[in-house]
């Protein structure tokens, strides 16, 4: 399968600074991530909060300047390139945003929102932009009289496929959808997450789908990568994660969901995981996860594991797995 | 367009609708219209407000004064209407001033943050360290006394609380998703401030602009009092209520007539004020 966006040792770091523009302390919300995301498929990241994920989702599409490491689009080096030249990328690449209330301005009608990214593009004429915005609203699920409406007379899934028609306005290949459905009631959680299947398969769009919802995550995923404290620590095919994780971490996420069929909870040796995720001010030595970590070892405590790839290409950074 | 003209038929639906409903606010409306009327109106009316007249000094008011007159005979009415024109003009033209002063600053310090935010607030707060008075009073001393310096003064120095507060909700509205998408999305500045960023302060703006009106209207009554505000003959509110001192106990009407007034005008700008911010907020449709 063609790779779309390969991801290098990308680091996202935000420094705390005092009055004299000294280093008080750095946050590695980013802190070394690899992973590919292939052409027309869903790459689903995971974790709980706090853990990075939407922060390495939006350093990807350069919302976020990367510290380093080299993001590859299409074998282009988007980290590299100035931030007023970005224009042509961001056109290829989208974003979606968790709030639906927040990402619209409530000033503005709808044909406005939308018509936003249009008009700093494309050149068309007011005609031309009420077509395709009248086009996308259908797409999305909504009428095109809707688009005289302000976002505030709609409901959250609705605003929600306001923010769906606007990332689709200019057309792009790729769309970071950045917890798109955790602010939604479950029943319109499947609706958005139908319109967002359906539009893939139609305009062939790949997704970097955020979450924390592993159920979600795997029903709409190909490949889904976990992430902990600012490092991926495990990568594998939807299923192959879902069905048989290898990282403890990860068998804990899937061990929390709530399941009505008991017999299908996997077997952990020990309880679920204890405390809360420790602060990215502050990453314990040796490996990430150690101190919350049932299996941990003399080894884990001194020495960070790094992702190893196996024979299916289901790759894990555990000594113990 | 179509949807331009629908638009803006709702919009101006939604004033008018507000306006019904609070009969305080429609006065209002209407008191200050017929205000703003006479006092365009007022140097082709035949009113002398210059004339002295010592047989009828201090006369009560009555069918050929309709205000009564002054301490020198002059006609109290003509007074009134005259130095209306100019506590308007001083309150519309200074608030302007000090309303476009204080956005421009608030604007560029909220959403350039960093060095630039630091210059400007703290230009800000030396500013407003030093007594008010003491430096409308020494500034004033260099301007040629007139009402345009009046103006300007008063415009110059009562910016600051407008740009502090533009500024904090700029910072605010910067964090926001909207915004942060329009800058991701390559949107100029220049256009996220203008679509976004002045749309979401306009409120807050329309608040502090109408109280600045009534600020503006009584420093100028201060500065006409300490004798470098507006200068005989030319009279304002500001400047009757102040000469009415010496004469209360037997003309108490040349006090009343400018205080009650300027304390109309005054609420009737807040109320219009009031009723701008609701019009200008999408979610709210009550006063």
């Amino acid at each position: 399968m063609e790779k779309l966006i390969e991801v290098k040792n990308l680091k996202k770091h935000f420094y705390k600074k005092n009055f004299w523009g000294q280093n008080q302390g750095v946050t590695k919300a980013v802190d070394g991530v690899t992973f590919d995301i292939n052409k027309g498929e869903t790459f689903g990241l995971v974790g709980e909060s706090g853990c990075g994920k939407s922060t390495l989702g939006r350093t990807l599409i350069r919302m976020y300047e990367p510290t380093s490491g080299k993001i590859m689009y299409e074998g282009e080096d988007i980290a590299a390139i100035k931030k007023n030249k970005l224009n042509k990328f961001h056109k290829k690449m989208q974003i979606i945003f968790q709030d639906p209330y927040s990402s619209l301005d409530p000033h503005l009608t709808v044909r406005d929102i939308i018509a936003e990214p249009i008009s700093v593009y494309e050149k068309l004429s007011d005609t031309e932009i009420d077509l395709r915005i009248a086009e996308l609203l259908k797409k999305v699920g909504l009428k095109s009289d809707d688009m005289n409406k302000y976002s505030y007379e709609f409901s959250g899934g609705q605003r929600q496929r306001i923010g769906i028609a606007r990332a689709l306005s200019v057309n792009p290949q790729f769309v970071l959808c950045d917890e798109p459905i955790s602010a939604l009631d479950v029943s319109i959680q499947a609706q958005v997450i139908n319109v967002l299947e359906e539009l893939q398969e139609e305009l062939g769009l790949t997704y970097l789908f955020v979450a924390h919802d592993l159920n979600m995550v795997h029903h709409i995923s190909e490949k889904i990568g976990v992430m902990y404290l600012g490092k991926i620590v495990e990568i594998g095919d939807s299923d192959d994660i879902y069905f048989n994780p290898k990282h403890p971490y990860t068998k804990a996420l899937i061990n929390a969901i709530p399941r009505i069929e008991q017999e299908r909870v996997l077997k952990l040796d020990r309880d679920v995981i204890q405390g809360d995720i420790p602060s990215p001010l502050n990453v314990p030595k040796g490996c990430r996860f150690h101190p919350r970590c049932p299996y941990a070892t003399e080894r884990c405590r001194c020495e960070e594991p790094e992702l190893r790839i196996d024979a299916d290409g289901h790759q894990v950074a555990c000594f113990e797995a | 367009m179509n949807y331009k003209k629908q638009l803006s038929r709702k919009k101006r639906d939604k004033i008018f609708e507000l306006l019904l409903k609070d009969k305080a606010s429609l006065i209002s409306v209407i008191f200050l219209l017929a205000l703003i009327l006479v006092s365009v109106a007022a140097p082709f009316l035949p009113l002398d407000g210059s004339k002295t007249d010592i047989l009828h000094m201090l006369e009560s008011p009555s069918s050929v004064h309709w205000f009564g007159t002054d301490e020198v005979g002059r006609d109290y009415f003509a007074r009134t209407i005259n130095g209306g024109r100019i506590s308007l003009t001083v309150g519309i033209l200074a608030m302007l001033m000090s309303t476009v002063i204080g956005i421009t600053v608030g604007m560029l310090a909220g959403f350039s943050g960093g060095i630039v935010d630091g210059v400007l607030m703290r230009i800000v707060d030396v500013i407003q360290s030093i007594p008010w008075l003491v430096l409308v009073t020494v500034i004033s001393i260099f301007f040629k006394k007139g009402l345009l310096s009046i103006i300007v003064v008063i415009g110059f120095f009562s910016w600051m609380e407008i740009a502090r507060l533009v500024r904090a909700e700029v910072l605010s509205l910067r964090e926001r998703e909207y915004i942060q998408y329009a800058s991701f999305a390559g949107v100029k500045s220049f256009i996220i401030i203008v679509k976004h960023l002045i749309p979401a302060v306009m409120p807050t703006i329309i608040v502090s602009a109408s109280s600045g009106i009534a600020d503006a209207i009584m420093t100028e009554s201060a500065l006409s009092f300490l004798g470098i505000g507006i200068q005989e003959p030319l009279s304002s509110w500001g400047k009757l209520l102040q000469t009415a001192q010496s004469n209360l106990q037997n003309a108490l009407y040349m006090a009343m007539i400018p205080g009650v007034l300027i304390i109309l005008t005054i609420f009737a700008f807040n109320k219009i004020g009031n009723v701008l911010r609701v019009y200008w907020e999408p979610r709210v449709s009550e006063v």
